[in-house]
């Protein structure tokens, strides 16, 4: 039997019957949507237990299947629509997914032999590595989502009259945090499956009466490069920036552009470990903290721990710590990870490095966890090594600002070439989201280990190739 | 009057976009081809703009959506081709 309801997003918008989602079809309300989500939970009742799996895409259909699951308290995987078929088949087979719903509304019923026990606590399971391919999951009990939704409409202020595009995806930890903070204040989402460098984009945007605006650092990045400004967008009140950190001029460049036109810009800070968002920083508090990652979230807070002693003393520099109702339980890599306890009891090690100031702000140096944003989107190192691996040795990966930079020993421009081609299409990014760097050898700590702190600095100090803004200003 | 050739924009789109070096590239249009997603369109974007030393609007940036299309933006800014 499935668990009970711990997450009902659409309780609060029950108690009006306001826009729930609006989208090229029609407009739905809290009403509409709440008899569709009920109807397809009673279906869902009906299938056998087990984990269901969704290729989110920004549809109603998807949307409510998303709610039933949630409803019905299964376990769900949420994985990017494009994954290649292998990618699904390996993640079907270790979760023993039985429902898997999406590309479009297809929904494909997979046979299990044994039975396949439902995990005590329901959970929902969000990919740690955007497109390498690996099955390793955040595992984020649905009481966590609700907790952080909850905290992120209370911190915006999202009301009901507010309408949010869908301008990330929905099985990315923001994207998902979008649509939860919404439908939870009784606002409205409006699906919109376009770029936001196509005119189909704002021409929606305007149609639907967006009020806000979600972005990570490379959605800013491309709102500047085509010199966006919110007085196009009269409806626009509120932007947020999450998902990486984004410079201080761009931060500069949005907050006045907002300031301009009496909306907010607002930077968060977050995780998937942490469903989506742990900080906040309001428009309000921006000025006196222009690259701060912001204060924590209600119900939240964070702790800096240096010399293995944990503290919350300021100016104390040392690795992040959260505490909050929105910690994971832990990561998965197969179906019996799912039956593992809370491995982190609502704490959560950043793997970020910073320190606090006295008002509780909060100021990021650097990152422990090696992991890189491609475009916006999230790459675990280790498995783009792994991939580079198998083309030379001994070859090395760490971050640039919003690329992957490789390091091989040689100087085979051939090779430098083979090998940006093979990652860029094995992570299926463009291929300026790669750059290949030669060494005559690899630095190593005296440990014989990498020293990827080296790494990172020469991979600060060659530019990123596709962001030619920078060099400019 | 700015004149370049129409082989420096296929050249431009084939980079942008990670095509062969002799694709066809006249009749492409966005969302017809999978390589031309966002990222595509900003190296595109970037790579027009600083070839013809120009700076694209932004209405003209999201009407960027063919390669036809471009020649009649890059028209509006001085920039014609034999």
């Amino acid at each position: 039997m499935a668990s009970p309801t711990e997450f009902d997003p659409l309780e609060m918008g029950s108690t009006t019957d306001g826009l729930a989602l609006v989208d090229e079809f029609g407009e739905y309300s809290f009403a509409d949507l709440r008899k569709a989500v009920e109807s397809k939970s009673l279906e869902l009742v009906g299938e056998k237990d087990g984990v269901a799996l969704i290729l989110f895409e920004p549809t109603m259909q998807a949307i409510v299947f998303y709610l039933a699951a949630l409803r019905s308290g299964r376990t769900i995987i949420l994985a990017d629509r494009r994954s290649k078929a292998e990618v699904i088949g390996n993640i079907i087979d270790r979760y023993g997914v039985t429902l898997e719903f999406g590309p479009g509304d297809n929904v494909t019923v997979h046979g299990q032999d044994g039975p396949t026990p439902n995990p005590a606590t329901p959970q929902i399971l969000l990919p740690t590595s955007g497109s390498t391919g690996s099955p390793k999951m955040v595992r984020l009990p649905h009481s966590a989502l609700r907790a952080n939704a909850r905290s992120i409409a209370a911190e915006l202020g999202i009301g009901f009259n507010d309408v949010a595009p869908t301008t990330l995806p929905l099985h990315y930890s923001y994207g998902l945090s979008v649509l939860n903070s919404h439908l939870v204040a009784g606002a409205a989402l409006a699906l919109i499956d376009h770029s936001v460098i196509t005119r189909q984009f704002w021409d929606d945007f305007d149609r639907y009466g967006c009020t806000s605006f979600a972005g990570v650092p490379y959605t800013y990045s491309m709102l500047a490069r085509m010199r966006f400004s919110p007085t196009d967008h009269p409806s626009l009140r509120t932007m947020t920036q999450a998902g990486g950190r984004l410079s201080v001029e761009l931060r500069e460049k949005f907050h006045s552009a907002m300031d301009e036109v009496r909306g907010q810009f607002i930077v968060m800070y977050g995780q998937t470990e942490a469903t989506a968002r742990m900080a906040v920083l309001p428009h309000a508090e921006f000025s006196d903290r222009r690259s701060s990652a912001g204060r924590a979230l209600k119900g939240g807070r964070f702790s800096v721990l240096a010399d293995n002693c944990e503290t919350d003393t300021a100016n104390v520099e040392g690795e992040i710590v959260y505490y909050g109702q929105n910690v994971m339980l832990g990561y998965a890599e197969d179906q019996a990870d799912l039956h593992a306890t809370d491995s982190c009891g609502g704490r959560l090690l950043t793997g970020d490095t910073g320190q606090l100031d006295t008002e509780g702000y909060l100021w990021l140096s650097g990152r422990k966890k090696r992991i890189a944003k491609v475009f916006g989107e999230r790459v675990d190192l280790d498995d783009v090594e792994r991939l580079a691996a198998s083309i030379t040795e001994p070859v090395a990966a760490t971050s640039g600002s919003d690329h992957v930079v490789i390091f091989f020993e040689g100087e085979d421009a051939q090779l430098a070439t083979t090998l940006r081609t093979h990652i860029a299409s094995e992570l299926g990014v463009h291929r300026t989201g790669i750059e290949v760097q030669t060494l005559p050898a690899l630095p190593l700590l005296n440990s014989g280990k990498i020293d990827y702190a080296d790494l990172a600095r020469l991979a600060q100090g060659a530019a990123p190739p596709s962001d030619k803004e920078e060099h400019e200003s | 009057m700015a004149t370049h050739t129409l082989d420096q924009l296929r050249a431009i789109f084939r980079t942008a976009l990670e095509l062969d070096r002799d694709a066809a590239v006249d009749d492409l249009e966005y969302r017809g081809i999978e390589s031309w997603d966002s990222v595509a369109h900003m190296v595109l974007v970037s790579e027009i703009e600083d070839t013809f030393d120009i700076m694209l609007e932004t209405d003209d940036v999201i009407d960027m959506s063919s390669f036809a299309k471009t020649q009649e933006i890059l028209a509006r800014y001085e920039v014609s081709f034999e």
